[in-house]
């Protein structure tokens, strides 16, 4: 019983043509609980194409809490828990990441365009749509929101100084 | 009360037959556990030696295992997290919405789709074994032409040709033949065919199809409508000749209402009343409060009586009357005498192999009484192609006379199952071209030229409508794995000459219906909940023509009594044939006779005794030139003069279904498709070994089944408890409290089981539990984790039947446990009676020492030939267990584990109801409760808190976790008691 005859998860099947038992799902299928009932939430556009300039979702202080925890599992490796791009793997392994408090550019992204990032990735990065689900990226962004709110409070609270 | 009576398995165990005893007295039959037959000992030990030394070339390196991960991850999908899709399995007229479990993109389980008004969230045997179909290893897997390898587009090119020739005549030479649909799709694509080819034939035909039904309502009321029984709103149901809780259709929702109408929970007392009359024993007549003995062929005569008796109870009513010889006055007078009391809430309802005016007559019965519209409501039939007899007649005259040359069949078996006196098989070998599409390599594929691999609902795109009307969508959980064409690419090929993916015509069908503007958002809607909310459609006013007073007179007509012996067709396991590849349902015990992988020439005990053969001896039963030869089998409570074989039987290939049985279908005419009279019967001589189960894992002669009737409850609703009694148990050791955590326990409601066997299906396919065949069967070994007892109370003429199914009981002190000698079983902190399968040596101690018998040892390694694509179809979070191991019911431990996780993450406590067994999962009747029984609130300890609930064998202080719900029955005060002591059939 060490190896048994079914397929677990990431098994290799001789049955189908390439090896892999697990398969796709058919394309235009919706399984249960995964049905978009607004794409602008999903997609973070709006009906013409362009990004939503606020978060879609209602966000409430447990939303944020999970947005930040979600933040530190799969963001802050690379963008460093306050965002500065300055994370282990930017700073060991020499990946260009951006920091969220560059004013010139990414401080500008609309809501929108921070979740489509999130979603399916630019450059280097690769997308997260698989890991993390819609509401999950909707509270990233909130929590991103949030890290350079303090950023900025703190930088004036230091200029006033 | 009846609770005191002899509860009895088999005949041979009333007559204390020793081969009864032997299966009661030893675990396993005399050589069960001996090594593999024809090896005596000294041929192991030399055996053992060479294979230990082989072992050593091919053993002694771990074999190798990829992780082979998704190129490009999906969205949403988390390996090992399995997800769940809405879909629709069309069967016949009706379709049953489902909800199919998903493990990275494979299908894995199959339940009921809660929205959906056909199952309710629960399933049947045939639904929960059809995801098996899907891994079939015997499936078309290839395009061929002539026996050739050929591509889908060679089809299409030579199509192409002709379409053009039979375009130039209108498609005067062009027939198709297909199984019987209710779809959207497939109709719109039928007109654009019929549009295409004006004089072209289609012809829709199924052997058991509810022709007749449709037939009488038409008869009745001039229009094509069909039937839904609301069986939860009657309090008085007469069956005649019926099984609408096990093999009829519409039979989940009708098993459903049944067992509504019977929860005797939460301080309701009143239960409706079941009345049948029928010759063959069906699980209908085992659930019935009074039963009679009618031969099918005097169910007409039965009707006419009951007409003559409601008229003289003053009901006004159309037509004649009648007399029936056989049925005790009183009792005609009592069911006639309770339905006019419960006007309106009543219901007739008669069995599909009754003719056309019997169901015509009952209509106007119901009608009459009140009851259509409330019990029995009836609605228009949309998209639907029924199947007509009539069109398959002249469609197999037309072959005949050569003025078909080319025959498409979509579907279906024909050559296997069409009327025997249409020799179908011969006049299809007649066309120039038979195009064939079909899911398997039958009797049908070998007749055609073209042979077009068909697909499984699980992996195309299609829809249909329940028989309610409800639009429901066939959404695909897996695409093709043999590359097959659906039939909605097939027909819209046929029909437009486009080859289209069947996901594009599926959509233009919805589009018409839900609109072009935001359609995607719509369709999604609709593919997420698997059905269009509100589509169903509106019961049609029923008013009566002349053809209901008519039909009654008929019937008084024929009122002669038959003196021959007479055939009937009934339904099994493998339903007309379709599911007769599926080893998991040719292992289902039948629900009568316990009978697996076959089928007999089902007798009453008398003519048995006349004919002078016992259980397993071989007759051979003929009619018309044609005859069978098949184990004979007495089944207690039939009706004398009746001798009744199951269809779908005696198929020609596939490796299951090849050889298992014998074909009733060569015995089976269109004029006389439910029931013949006038067939010889005669013992051959020869004996058969029959697999049946019916004396295995008996439990001694103790009142297992308590019940009771409904009256007796009123007076003592604590009766169940006081029919053992016992001085207070005392365990050996110091016994632990089980206070605190979650603690499992199950209820199971005896007055709501009917027996059907879905069950055991869905644990099969929940737990990977194996099919081990026939002979090892015969043997004592079958697999199940949950069985369904089945025991008789009465006179073998007319017994009464008593179900139970029996999974493992958790006992807190399970004797199993203490006599493990290495721990391989013990008990866990929530008390579950858990199995550790790398510990078990296989001693089987365990098992000698359970006193239900709900272990199961694997003598061999049953797994081990299971063909790749099956073991796709197997669950990865249950364990596949191998050789000399020990198994049993584990309480789907894998779903509370789950349920358990998904909770943590979401930080918050369990609810109750969030974890389901399989078993209680798919149960129609909703028998089985399983949850928390420390929690006051939930559930199954309201049931277990409930007066009815007792432990099986609790005088043996094992405290089981699993206890039951005495049985009660609702016999009609003037009929009580001596009902089963009616006058017989003769």
């Amino acid at each position: 019983m060490d190896d048994q005859l079914k397929s677990e998860a990431q098994e290799s099947s001789d049955f189908f043509y390439d090896g892999r038992a697990m398969r796709d799902p058919v394309p235009g299928t919706v399984a249960r609980g995964e049905l978009i009932e607004d794409e602008t939430v999903a997609t973070g556009k709006d009906a013409a194409g362009d990004y939503l300039t606020g978060i879609p979702i209602e966000i409430d202080d447990a939303l944020r809490t999970r947005g930040a925890e979600r933040y530190s599992i799969y963001c802050a490796p690379c963008h460093d828990r306050k965002g500065n791009g300055k994370g282990v793997l930017a700073e060991r392994g020499g990946v260009p990441t951006a920091s969220f408090h560059d004013e010139v550019k990414f401080a500008n992204y609309p809501d929108g365009q921070l979740f489509d990032t999130i979603t399916n990735g630019v450059g280097l990065m690769a997308g997260y749509r698989y890991p993390i689900s819609t509401t999950d990226r909707w509270a990233i962004v909130a929590y991103v929101r949030t890290l350079q709110q303090e950023k900025r409070a703190r930088d004036q609270a230091l200029a006033g100084n | 009360m009846s609770g005191k009576r002899k509860q009895w398995r088999s005949l041979e165990g009333l007559a204390d037959d020793p081969r009864a005893a032997e299966f009661m007295q030893r675990e396993f039959p005399e050589g069960a556990s001996e090594a593999p037959e024809g090896i005596d000992r000294r041929s192991m030990i030399t055996l053992l030696g060479a294979s230990l030394s082989l072992a050593g070339f091919a053993g002694c390196r771990r074999p190798v295992e990829e992780i082979v991960p998704y190129v490009t991850a999906p969205e949403h999908v988390i390996p090992g997290v399995p997800r769940h899709y809405a879909t629709t399995m069309p069967f016949g007229l009706d379709a049953y919405g489902l909800v199919v479990e998903s493990h990275e993109g494979r299908p894995t389980k199959i339940e009921g789709n809660d929205l959906h008004p056909s199952t309710k969230g629960s399933s049947n045997a045939w639904v929960q074994a059809s995801i098996l179909d899907l891994y079939d290893p015997d499936r078309a897997q290839h395009v061929t032409h002539g026996g050739e390898k050929r591509s889908w587009d060679d089809f299409v090119a030579a199509w192409t040709a002709l379409d053009e020739t039979h375009r130039a005549d209108g498609g005067a030479r062009l027939a198709v033949l297909t199984a019987p649909h209710n779809s959207p799709t497939l109709s719109r694509l039928s007109q654009a065919f019929a549009s295409r080819f004006p004089a072209a034939r289609t012809v829709a035909w199924a052997p058991l199809a509810d022709e007749n039904v449709l037939a009488g309502v038409r008869q009745a009321t001039g229009e094509s409508l069909v039937p839904a029984l609301h069986v939860d709103r009657a309090k008085v149901i007469l069956a005649l000749d019926s099984d609408f809780l096990h093999t009829d259709s519409q039979n989940i929702t009708s098993a459903r209402g049944f067992a509504d109408g019977r929860r005797l929970v939460d301080g309701n007392d009143s239960m409706n009343r079941l009345y049948v009359a029928e010759g063959v024993h069906s699980l209908t007549g085992g659930n019935a409060d009074h039963r009679v003995r009618v031969r099918s062929s005097r169910i007409p005569a039965l009707v006419a009586a009951l007409a003559s008796e409601l008229r003289a109870q003053g009901l006004s009513l159309d037509g004649a009357g009648g007399h029936v010889d056989g049925v005790d006055a009183g009792w005609l007078h009592a069911v006639a005498g309770d339905l006019m009391q419960h006007r309106g809430h009543g219901l007739i309802v008669a069995g599909p192999r009754q003719p056309a005016e019997v169901h015509a007559a009952v209509l106007a019965l119901n009608a009459a009484l009140g009851n259509v519209g409330t019990t029995v409501e009836y609605r228009p039939l949309t998209d639907a192609a029924p199947s007509d007899s009539e069109r398959l007649a002249t469609l197999a005259a037309d072959l005949e006379a050569g003025s078909i040359d080319t025959l498409v069949i979509v579907g279906g078996n024909p050559a296997y199952d069409a009327p025997a006196e249409l020799d179908l098989a011969a006049r299809i070998a007649q066309a120039d071209t038979v195009i064939r599409l079909g899911c398997d390599l039958d009797e049908t594929s070998a007749l055609a030229q073209w042979q077009i691999p068909g697909t499984h609902y699980l992996e195309a795109w299609g829809d249909a409508r329940a028989a309610d009307g409800t639009a429901s969508v066939i959404q695909p959980l897996i695409l093709p794995l043999y590359g097959g064409k659906s039939e909605v690419e097939l027909l819209n090929l046929l029909a437009s000459g486009a080859d289209a993916p069947g996901h594009d015509a599926v959509r233009e069908t919805w589009n018409l219906a839900l609109g072009r503007s935001e359609f995607d958002k719509r369709w999604n809607k609709v593919l997420h909940d698997g059905l269009l909310a509100e589509s169903a459609q509106q019961a049609a006013q029923v008013s009566l023509g002349s053809g209901a007073r008519d039909a009654l007179g008929k019937l008084s007509a024929g009122a002669a009594q038959a003196q021959e012996m007479e055939l009937v067709f009934t339904t099994g396991s493998p339903y007309d044939g379709r599911f007769a590849n599926n080893g998991w349902l040719q292992e289902l015990p039948d629900a009568m006779t316990k009978m697996t992988w076959d089928n007999a020439a089902m007798l009453s005990p008398a003519d048995a005794a006349t004919l002078g053969v016992a259980n397993g001896d071989e007759v051979r039963v003929s009619h018309g030139g044609a005859e069978i030869a098949l184990p004979a089998w007495i089944v207690p409570g039939q009706a004398d003069g009746v001798v009744a074989v199951a269809l779908g039987y005696g198929r020609e290939t596939g490796r299951i279904a090849g050889g298992t049985g014998a074909n009733a279908y060569a015995l089976r005419s269109g004029s006389a498709a439910g029931f013949v009279a006038g067939v010889a019967i005669e013992a051959t001589g020869a004996a058969r070994t029959v697999a049946q189960t019916q004396d295995h894992h008996g439990m001694e002669d103790r009142p297992l089944v308590r019940n009771s009737s409904l009256e007796d409850y009123r007076q003592h609703p604590e009766f169940a408890k006081h029919m053992v009694e016992h001085p207070p148990g005392k365990a050996m050791w110091e016994e632990h409290s089980y206070d605190s955590g979650n603690q499992w326990g199950m209820s199971i409601d005896l007055n709501a089981c009917t027996g059907c066997g879905a069950c055991v299906i869905a644990c099969q396919s929940e737990n990977n539990i194996p099919v081990v065949g026939p002979d090892q069967v015969h043997r004592g070994r079958e697999m199940h984790w949950l069985r369904i007892d089945r025991y008789f109370e009465g006179e073998p003429e007319d017994a009464q039947v008593l179900v139970q199914p029996v999974p493992c009981m958790h006992c807190e002190n399970a004797p199993c446990e203490q006599v493990c000698p290495v721990a391989a079983t013990v008990h866990d902190e929530e008390g579950l009676n858990a199995m550790v399968y790398n510990r078990c040596i296989g001693t089987r101690y365990c098992s000698n020492n359970c006193p239900y018998k709900v272990r199961r040892f694997n003598f061999y390694n049953f797994t081990k030939d299971t063909p790749e694509s099956v073991q796709l179809a197997h669950n990865p979070d249950v364990t596949v267990r191998s050789r000399g191991v020990m198994e049993k019911c584990t309480y789907c431990t894998q779903r509370i584990q789950a349920a358990k996780i998904t909770a943590k993450l979401e930080e918050r406590p369990l609810r109750d109801g969030e974890i389901r067994t399989a078993c209680q999962q798919a149960c129609p009747a909703r028998a089985i409760t399983f949850g928390d029984i420390l929690d006051d609130n939930s559930e199954v300890a309201r049931r277990k808190a409930e007066p009815r609930d007792y432990g099986l064998l609790e005088e043996l202080y094992t405290k089981p976790r699993t206890t039951y719900m005495a049985k009660l029955r609702n016999p009609h005060p003037d009929l009580a008691d001596d009902s089963h002591a009616d006058p017989a059939d003769h």
